[in-house]
C-alpha cells in the first residue's frame, strides 16, 4: 500500500516504509492495537464487575479510602509507573535520534522501575494479608494499625475484588517487564536502529496502556 | 524525517549521525500527569496526615472521575501517539469500551 503523508513524530519510520501493511499501519503494530482492544474488554469486564460488586455490597463491608489500603504507598508506586512511561518513551525518541546510550540508559531505567512497581506491589500485599484482608475475608482495621470496629473477620467481597482487579494488573507488569528484559538484551547486542525501531514502539504500546489501565485503577480502587 | 548528515569522508561525529525528529511534548506531558496525580491525592493525603479533607468525599468523587479520564487521555494521545497516528486506531481502542459501558449499564440497571 502507498503511504501518501508526512510521517508523524509517533509514527513507525518502518510502518511507514515496510510493504508488510494491509490497512496503512503495519501489520505488527496493527496486531498490538488489536491486542490491546482486547485487553480494553479484558479490563473493562474486571473494573465493572468491580464497581458492581461495590454497588451491590453493604457500606460497612466495603471500607472508605485511607481505611484499609496504604494511599501514600501506591501514590509512589503510581509515580513510579508514570515515570516509567516517561522513560519508555524518551528511550524511543533517543532511538529515533540514533543516540544509542540514552536509549539503552532510558530501557534499563524503565526496567528498573517496573522490578521496583512490582516489588512494592509485593510488600503492598503482604502488609494486606497480615492486617486481615484476604481474597476471602476482611478483619476491619485502619491502614496505621488502630484496630476499630469488630476484630472479626467478615467475608469480603472487597479483598476479592480488590486482589483480582490490582493482581492481573500486577500480572500485566510483570509481563511487560519480562518482555523489557528480550527488548534490552537485544538492543545491548546492536539490536534496533533509527530505521527499525518498531519493535521498542510496539513494547512502549502495551507499556503505556498497562499504565493507562493503573491510572484508572488507582483512581478507582485507592482513591473512591 | 530521519536522515544521516554526511558532510565529509571522516568517520561522522555522535552530534552528525543524530537523526533528527521532533518529538511530542513528553516532559510536558510528564508534568502535567504529576500535577494532576497531586491533586487526585492531595484530599486524602490531608485526611490521613491532618485528620481532615478539604472536600467532601462525595463531591470529590466525579472530580476524581473527571482526572483519571484526563491522566488516561494524555497518556494514549501523547505517549501511545493516537493524536499523530491513524485516526482509526483510536476508534479501534475505544470501540470495545463502547460496548462494555453498554453492557454495564444493561446489567446494573434493575429489572
Amino acid at each position: 500500500m502507498a503511504v501518501d503523508q508526512a510521517m508523524a513524530p509517533g509514527q513507525s519510520h518502518t510502518a511507514a516504509t515496510a510493504t508488510a501493511q494491509t490497512v496503512g499501519v503495519s501489520n505488527r503494530k496493527l496486531g498490538i492495537w488489536i491486542f490491546l482492544a482486547s485487553e480494553v474488554i479484558f479490563f473493562s469486564a474486571l473494573i465493572g464487575g468491580g464497581i458492581l460488586l461495590r454497588l451491590q455490597t453493604p457500606p460497612d463491608q466495603w471500607p472508605v479510602p485511607g481505611e484499609v489500603l496504604n494511599v501514600p504507598l501506591t501514590s509512589l508506586n503510581t509515580f513510579i509507573l508514570i515515570v516509567s512511561s516517561v522513560t519508555v518513551v524518551q528511550a524511543l525518541a533517543a532511538l529515533q535520534d540514533n543516540i544509542r546510550w540514552r536509549f539503552q540508559l532510558f530501557l534499563v531505567c524503565t526496567f528498573i522501575l517496573g522490578a521496583i512497581f512490582l516489588g512494592i506491589q509485593v510488600y503492598e500485599y503482604n502488609l494486606l494479608i497480615g492486617h486481615g484482608l484476604t481474597f476471602t475475608e476482611y478483619v476491619p482495621y485502619t491502614a496505621h494499625g488502630a484496630e476499630h470496629g469488630a476484630a472479626e473477620a467478615v467475608s469480603s467481597v472487597y479483598g476479592t475484588a480488590f486482589y483480582i482487579q490490582t493482581g492481573f494488573h500486577g500480572a500485566h507488569v510483570f509481563l511487560g517487564v519480562m518482555w523489557l528484559g528480550f527488548v534490552m538484551i537485544k538492543a545491548f547486542f546492536g539490536g534496533y536502529s533509527p530505521d527499525d525501531y518498531e519493535g521498542v514502539e510496539i513494547f512502549g504500546l502495551y507499556w503505556h496502556f498497562v499504565d493507562l489501565v493503573w491510572i484508572l485503577l488507582f483512581t478507582i480502587v485507592y482513591l473512591i | 524525517m530521519a536522515s544521516i548528515s554526511k558532510h565529509n569522508t571522516q568517520t561522522p561525529t555522535h552530534e552528525e549521525t543524530a537523526h533528527k525528529h521532533k518529538h511530542p511534548p513528553y516532559m510536558w506531558v510528564f508534568l502535567w500527569l504529576v500535577i494532576l496525580t497531586a491533586i487526585e491525592v492531595f484530599p486524602i493525603f490531608t485526611e490521613i496526615f491532618f485528620g481532615f479533607s478539604p472536600v467532601p468525599h462525595n463531591i470529590w468523587v466525579p472530580v476524581l472521575l473527571v482526572l483519571a479520564v484526563l491522566k488516561a487521555a494524555l497518556v494514549a494521545l501523547y505517549y501511545m501517539h493516537l493524536l499523530f497516528d491513524k485516526f482509526w486506531l483510536g476508534a479501534l481502542i475505544l470501540s470495545p469500551l463502547a460496548f462494555a459501558m453498554f453492557f454495564g449499564l444493561v446489567i446494573a440497571v434493575p429489572y
